[in-house]
């Protein structure tokens, strides 16, 4: 999961992903699951220490959790399994072909020419093992199909040699694309992502907060502060606070009509805090609107 | 079946009855089938669909399957090949470890290539973590081979899908687990529910130790005792303290109550005599007298409410002075003597008349016929005048005489009220402080004997948890010693193709 999140430099992780210790190990303690995001990693099917970690995250309620089922390319049914899964656990888990997510981040295969000469000649029985695979009659080396089955498994040689058998004529980037739309880390990537910004919204919200309150608390020493706080800047970050505070997702091309149903909103809002929200996103969209 | 020692039976007894029908279920056990179990999405279910339809293939009949571990004479585990056991499981799993012949089943070794890693790891932490395990083996296995065997028409790819699916192996090994004797699957599970009900009374001892080495128990007593200790040292000096401040507070409020109250009768008293007329004045001494003494009562009586509060507050049950008398009442002024001022008033009102009688007859004195009369009424004019203005005169002088007289008295009265009061708080202080003294003696007594008694009490704590914590050495003793029998030789772990861990 680290290797496939760091490939993934669009997920805005940089070099803060930190793989913790393993749960439920024999004879050691759980690691503190302390992190802003967390990235549960089921290998399976749900244990109970999977439910009562996940649980514990739900319970802290200050970080952000995603559910992962690795090895999602050994399982028949992923689909079935992870909606069995989701409901077990009470959130939603992401299926990962993590090996070939990585290997394709990583620029492996460099190329799917051994797969292209024998695409013809595989058979279902030969995918059935990996053992299988290898000492199968095959024209190809047995060092260069271990570094298949490395890279993609049998289920992604599956994939490939399937496509290959319908076009032989396919190109290794569409067969990449293939593949890593089966792997699933498109999907487990953007729930990092959201999970990443909702955490950085949440913390440009709070010290947006403190720093009101230090305007407050000192009017005439903070004219900058002020000026800030008055900004386009500061004006959509506390919107967009408000907004993942409501659970409320981002309109993209905000409106005068918008920021009256927002307004609207705040007149009708059952508490101070919601007002509060609702008023901020109002002059966050207002700010949208009239750029 | 080798018999419980009495005295492991006793403690067994005492401490974990539960024990004692476990050990007594396993004695009249009758192990019988095989239990099939596994960890969540290993596909328990599929193996042991697959291990039936090969055993109705190759026995004509499924294996005969049981209920539960306890009445099982083999336990069949799946366990995923993509993730070792954790140590839930491992947990979960030790009880039929320590009693009944386990095959755990990696399944899914089509899928895992890491499933000899991951196949190792399971046979090392069995070992590790379960050393007692009666008889364990893993078995990688593969559920979907079996089924795709099933299936499959080719013979020759049928017979190799099953050999790699591994299930023959598992079949047999079950078959020869159950085709045990009774009596040695019996033993088995004798021996893990006599370990059981021995590390059941284990626990509830080590609890119990630890309850009574803790300190909990004669947490409230040092508390109490500490509370006591501190009561006593610093009952007296707390006492007196405290008497110390109320008496100069008391003090205090007496100066500043007195003051008070000379001032309001001052006041009071001037008022009266600016408005008193001739006749009012020869009474008001006598009223003004009369207020001053109940003036001076009413502080005496407040300074015996104060240090009867004292009494009380402080619990001294002192006898108190009794209050003085009340003061004689202050002697009337003395009469007014006529001194050169009066003489002298007169004069200037007779002159004064005349002179007035004079400026009035003078418009007469133009009338030749009444001229006789102008000396005779200047000089009834003059007489009245001189009259009235000595009368006036002696209404001023005998009020600043009474005012004189008032001022004195409020002196005279506030310096003897003052004297007899704080006369009257020094005998009260030292009847206070004799009452203390007594009353801090008597607190320190009783606080001393509530000392020993919580002393004793903490002894006969620490004499108890040494006898507790004997016995509870003796009945490990007597478990470790009951054991004994019980531990079977060690088993050695055998290497191959399939892990075993035991014969």
């Amino acid at each position: 999961m680290r290797a496939a999140l760091h490939t993934r430099h669009d997920v805005g992780l940089g070099e803060v992903v930190v793989e913790a210790a393993s749960i439920d190990v024999p004879r050691a303690p759980d690691p503190e699951l302390d992190g802003d995001v967390i990235v549960h990693v089921l290998a399976g099917g749900v244990h109970r220490a999977d439910v009562d970690a996940v649980a514990q995250a739900i319970e802290r309620a200050a970080a952000e959790l995603v559910v992962v089922l690795a090895k999602a390319d050994t399982v028949d049914d992923p689909e079935l399994l992870v909606e069995q899964m989701s409901a077990a656990m009470g959130v939603t888990v992401f299926p990962l072909m993590s090996t070939i997510a990585v290997s394709l981040a990583q620029g492996k295969p460099e190329s799917f020419d051994a797969l292209r000469a024998i695409a013809r000649a595989v058979t279902a029985e030969m995918l059935l093992t990996p053992d299988r695979f290898v000492a199968a009659d095959l024209p190809v080396s047995r060092h260069e199909r271990l570094e298949l089955l490395g890279h993609l498994e049998t289920f992604g040689i599956g994939v490939v040699t399937a496509a290959l058998l319908e076009n032989s004529a396919t190109e290794d980037a569409i067969l990449r694309v293939l593949l890593a739309r089966r792997s699933g880390i498109d999907d487990v990537a953007q729930a990092v992502k959201e999970a990443v910004d909702g955490v950085q919204v949440q913390r440009d919200g709070r010290l947006l907060h403190r720093l009101t309150e230090l305007a407050v608390q000192n009017p005439a020493s903070c004219p900058e502060i002020e000026q800030y706080l008055a900004s386009d800047e500061a004006v959509v970050a506390v919107m967009r606070a408000a907004l993942h505070a409501l659970g409320e997702p981002e309109t993209n091309l905000p409106t005068y009509e918008t920021v009256q149903l927002w307004h609207e909103r705040f007149r009708s809002a059952g508490s101070p805090a919601q007002a509060r929200a609702a008023l901020a996103v109002a002059r966050g969209y207002m700010r949208l609107a009239t750029r | 079946m080798i018999d419980i020692p009495s005295d492991m039976d006793s403690v067994v007894k005492r401490w974990y009855p539960a024990g004692v029908d476990l050990v007594a279920a396993a004695r009249r056990a009758e192990p019988a089938g095989v239990f099939v179990t596994g960890m969540p999405g290993s596909g328990v279910t599929t193996v042991a669909t697959e291990l039936d339809a090969m055993a109705e293939t190759n026995l004509g009949a499924p294996l005969e399957r049981a209920r539960e571990v306890d009445s099982a004479a083999a336990v069949l585990f799946v366990v995923d090949a993509s993730a070792p056991l954790g140590r839930r499981a491992l947990t979960d799993l030790a009880p039929a470890l320590h009693s009944t012949t386990v095959a755990i089943a990696v399944n899914k070794t089509d899928v895992h290539r890491d499933w000899r890693a991951v196949h190792e790891v399971i046979a090392q932490s069995v070992a590790e973590h379960v050393p007692r395990a009666v008889d364990v083996t893993l078995w990688p296995i593969s559920a979907k081979l079996a089924e795709r065997a099933r299936i499959a028409i080719d013979p020759r790819m049928r017979s190799a899908l099953l050999e790699e699916s591994g299930f023959e192996d598992v079949l047999a090994h079950l078959v020869r687990a159950l085709s045990q004797s009774q009596s040695l699957l019996r033993d088995r599970k004798y021996n893990a529910a006599v370990h059981a009900a021995a590390a059941g009374a284990r626990h509830e001892i080590v609890d119990k130790a630890r309850a009574v080495t803790s300190g909990a128990t004669t947490v409230a007593l040092r508390s109490e005792r500490a509370r006591l200790a501190d009561m006593r040292d610093r009952a007296r000096t707390d006492r007196a303290t405290a008497l110390r401040s109320r008496l100069q507070l008391t003090r205090s409020e007496l100066v500043h109550d007195l003051g008070q109250s000379i001032r309001q009768f001052s006041t009071a008293a001037r008022e009266s005599i600016d408005a008193a007329n001739r006749a009012e004045l020869t009474h008001l001494q006598q009223h003004l007298g009369e207020q001053l003494q109940q003036a001076a009562s009413k502080v005496e009586d407040r300074l015996g409410d104060r240090l009867r509060a004292i009494d009380a507050d402080l619990e001294l049950a002192a006898e108190l002075p009794a209050p003085p008398e009340a003061a004689s009442e202050q002697p009337g002024p003395s009469p007014r003597r006529r001194g050169v001022e009066d003489k002298m008033m007169i004069l200037l009102g007779a002159s004064a008349g005349v002179g007035l009688g004079r400026i009035a007859m003078s418009p007469i004195e133009m009338v030749p016929a009444l001229d006789i009369a102008v000396v005779p009424v200047s000089l009834v004019l003059g007489a009245l005048c001189a009259w009235w203005l000595v009368r006036s005169r002696r209404l001023v002088a005998d009020r600043a005489h009474l005012r004189a007289w008032v001022a004195e008295a409020a002196v005279s009265t506030k310096s003897a009220v003052e004297q007899s009061a704080l006369g009257r708080i020094l005998a009260a202080e030292s009847v206070f402080f004799a009452a203390s003294h007594q009353s801090a003696r008597a607190s320190a007594a009783a606080a001393e004997s509530e000392l020993e008694r919580v002393e004793a009490e903490l002894r006969a704590a620490a004499e108890q948890r040494a006898a507790v914590l004997a016995a509870c050495d003796r009945d490990l003793m007597a478990l470790e010693r009951g054991l004994e029998k019980f531990d079977l030789p060690a088993r050695t772990e055998p290497t191959g193709p399939r892990a075993r861990l035991s014969s």
